[in-house]
């Protein structure tokens, strides 16, 4: 027996039957053949400075997320689809709906209004967090450009920077600037349980958050009234910058800091997440400590510079065919063979560009790649996603 | 798609694709065998691409915005179409609303829609569904295989004697420096049958020409043509099994007029798509090419020769939609991945830059060109005196 879906196909191919109801109705069209859906923005609200809390409504039967995971986002900006991350910072619906029927029974140990769970107990909608800076394309678009009932392009949630990913027990969060989203998002599912410790923790939870200035806290105040509310949250947040602007020299994480916010620090299992430099010092402080083993690390810069730099410094310059165009190119040993790709006037399909959205896959027919996240090698008939991969000899690309 | 590096991009192997040339004595190099004396090629090219070069920086929303609409109105018409062919069995003249709409739809999405969206004219929006990988077509020949004859060996070997296989589709002879034979007598006939059922001309056309040239593909006959039945299968049961099948509630009229409906459809697209592409490369005043002039071929050289082996007509924005842009054809060649709705715009550059070298850039009405072809598909049937 065919499926419904397939039943349907036969009256629209070559085309699916979404694509066709999508141009009907772009809420009917519900997948693209990559996998992505389209969502809808159901509200934008500013927070903190240049920054805004948006939720999205996604189509049904849209996977639900785990606290602490992404999703890509794509949006439409002078006609070209850009795609980045943004941590889901809502609390899933099935946690939202057992939070307001446990509050409606009036239990002693609800939490207050003031602790939002990032949407409505009957809304399928799911919130982002937005921090629009100078060089975000897509951040600033969604800050100062998007409007309610925009169409979006949502990948499937994704990412194991979660609760689950540790055993219980106590938890710290270094966060900075929107590095707080993730750590929200597990804080919003561990108070759904109400102010008692969370089954899911078994223990308490200090974060320290570094922010340019209280005024760009994101979350309108809720992370003040988390703390003031739940017994098991500590919140420390430290300014970066001085009145007059200047950088704080005494914002920089260090041993003493540590020792002084939160004395078990290195035995904690520790989420950290924020921008470059505080994530090199967490990291070289937590394995100077030997305690690498205990921390958790989610980077949502781009890879390009930070990690290439250094690791291929050594690796050698290759060359890459292009084999369905029949282009030839030299590669440098620094530029990732998507940039390659169009340097030489191709245009394979991309998104992220950072290595997370895999719409950039494409098959090695021959020679070796390295992907710089990692340093793991490729061989010949894997397929790599090329916006973080560089040859390192003779490769021959599908493309 | 063809990709072409640097203006002193050289081509020796017809295979090989282009090279950069390395020799600083490039200038020294005898002069290609099919560039005429004054005949500045690197100038030529550069012209031309400082106009593609502006065009493909200035693309945006309005052009994202042409390819989104246009989709969603084909597939609108098609389902309106589709809607009155059912309401054609009670009232008659809903019949002929129907197919026209559904005539209307097919033409739109095989040509400005399908070809222009394979070529990868708008691979730049990253649109997860309008893209060159993804998209398939309302057509018989399957994307895939089209995109490598059509886009690979037709466009870069445009009109060259045994590389473009296009020229008459092997079943004709346009090209009167070609041998006469005696199969070449029912050619007024062949026309016609290939007119009608163009699609399944291509679909046969590309795969058996990939099978010629298996060389360049790794993938055995039997598969390919395996593709190419499933293609016309499931396109079949869509236009003569499904819908008809689903207009049946409406009564037994209903049926009839959802299976004629589509059978006429698809001979409208099949005539109206052979008449533009026929346009494109036949006409008389077209110039056929040898595999020796393109030995040494510099990027001028391979515009001029796009140029001249390419044939435009006039007509205004309802032509340039309903040939996908083709009545641009000239500009296709020498641009095939920019996106079609900026040929038009382009066009009298294009046309300035062709004259000021010496370039005869052909354009006529569409009956004048057509009318040619159709002249030369009787006289060139006949044996020659």
């Amino acid at each position: 027996m065919p499926s419904v879906g397939s039943l349907f196909e036969r009256f629209t191919t070559p085309h699916s039957p979404g694509a066709l109801l999508g141009s009907l109705n772009p809420r009917w069209g519900t997948r693209f053949p990559d996998g992505r859906a389209r969502g809808v923005i159901s509200s934008i609200s500013p927070t903190g400075s240049n920054a805004a809390l948006i939720t999205i409504l996604p189509p049904l039967a849209w996977p639900e997320h785990r606290p602490g995971q992404f999703v890509a986002i794509g949006v439409e900006i002078d006609g070209v689809i850009e795609t980045r991350c943004f941590t889901i910072t809502s609390v899933p619906r099935s946690v939202r709906k057992a939070q307001a029927h446990h509050a409606s029974g009036g239990g002693p140990s609800a939490i207050s209004e003031r602790i939002s769970l990032g949407a409505s107990s009957e809304s399928r909608a799911i919130e982002i967090a937005v921090q629009a800076s100078d060089s975000g394309l897509v951040s600033k678009h969604l800050v100062n450009a998007a409007r309610v009932g925009d169409h979006l392009l949502l990948g499937h949630p994704e990412g194991d920077f979660t609760l689950e990913s540790v055993p219980s027990g106590d938890l710290l969060f270094l966060t900075g600037g929107s590095g707080i989203t993730p750590a929200m998002a597990m804080l919003r599912a561990l108070a759904a349980e109400g102010v008692e410790p969370p089954r899911l923790l078994g223990g308490n939870v200090v974060v320290i958050h570094h922010v340019r200035s209280r005024d760009a806290l994101l979350f309108d105040g809720e992370l003040e009234s988390m703390a003031a509310e739940l017994p098991w949250l500590r919140v420390e947040v430290i300014e970066t910058r001085l009145r007059d602007g200047e950088p704080n020299p005494e914002a920089r994480i260090s041993m003493d800091r540590l020792n002084a916010h939160c004395a078990d620090w290195n035995h904690r299992r520790t989420f950290l997440c924020g921008p470059k430099a505080l994530m090199d010092d967490g990291i070289d402080l937590w394995a100077d400590a030997g305690a690498a083993d205990n921390m958790r690390v989610e980077v949502f810069q781009s890879v390009h510079g930070a990690v290439a730099g250094e690791s291929l410094a050594n690796s050698a310059a290759g060359s890459v065919l292009f084999a369905r165009s029949g282009v030839a190119v030299e590669s440098d040993g620094n530029t990732v063979l998507l940039e390659l790709a169009e340097q030489a006037g191709l245009a394979p399909k991309s998104g992220c560009r950072m290595g997370i959205c895999h719409t950039c896959v494409t098959q090695v027919h021959s020679g070796n790649t390295i992907d710089l996240r990692n340093g793991s090698i490729s061989t010949a008939g894997d397929r790599v996603q090329i916006c973080v991969s560089c040859p390192v000899d003779e490769v021959t690309l599908d493309l | 798609m063809e990709t072409l590096t640097g203006t002193n991009a050289t081509r020796s192997d017809p295979v090989a694709g282009w090279q950069v040339r390395e020799d600083p004595g490039a200038d020294a190099l005898p002069r290609p065998k099919g560039r005429p004396a004054g005949f500045d090629a690197d100038r030529f090219a550069a012209e031309l691409d400082a106009v593609g070069d502006q065009v493909m920086s200035s693309l945006g929303q309005a052009d994202a915005d042409h390819i989104r609409d246009l989709v969603k109105l084909q597939r609108r018409l098609e389902l309106a179409g589709r809607a009155a062919l059912m309401a054609g069995g009670r009232v008659r003249p809903m019949f002929l609303v129907g197919t026209t709409l559904l005539s209307l739809s097919k033409i739109l999405e095989n040509m400005e829609i399908g070809h222009n969206v394979m070529h990868g004219q708008w691979d730049w929006m990253r649109d997860p569904e309008i893209n060159s990988t993804d998209w398939d077509w309302d057509n018989v020949c399957p994307a895939d295989q089209w995109k490598h004859t059509h886009n690979h060996m037709h466009h870069q070997w445009t009109n060259i004697r045994g590389l473009d296989s296009d020229i008459g589709y092997g079943l004709m002879r346009f090209d009167p420096d070609e041998q006469w034979e005696p199969r070449h007598r029912y050619q007024p006939l062949v026309f016609v049958g290939l007119a009608l059922a163009f699609e399944y001309g291509v679909a046969l056309h590309h795969a058996e020409n990939l099978s010629v040239r298996g060389e360049e593909s790794g993938q055995p006959d039997s598969e390919r043509m395996a593709m190419v039945f499933a293609k016309m299968r499931s396109q079949a049961i869509k236009d003569y099994a499904a819908w008809p099948a689903a207009s049946l509630p409406f009564g037994i009229g209903a049926v009839i007029s959802s299976l004629a409906g589509s059978v006429v459809a698809n001979i409208v697209r099949n005539l109206w798509a052979f008449a533009v592409i026929f346009c494109g490369h036949f006409p008389d005043g077209v110039t056929f090419f040898d595999p020796e002039d393109v030995e040494g071929e510099a990027k001028g050289d391979y515009y001029r020769r796009q140029v001249l082996g390419s044939v435009n007509f006039t007509g205004g924005r309802v032509m340039d939609i309903m040939t996908g842009n083709l009545d641009h054809q000239i500009e296709h060649h020498i641009f095939p991945d920019m996106p079609a709705n900026r040929y038009s715009e382009i066009q009298p550059e294009i046309r300035k830059i062709c004259e000021r070298h010496g370039v005869t850039y052909n354009t006529r009405s569409m009956r004048a060109q057509f009318g040619s072809v159709v002249r030369k598909a009787f006289t060139l049937s006949r044996r020659p005196a």
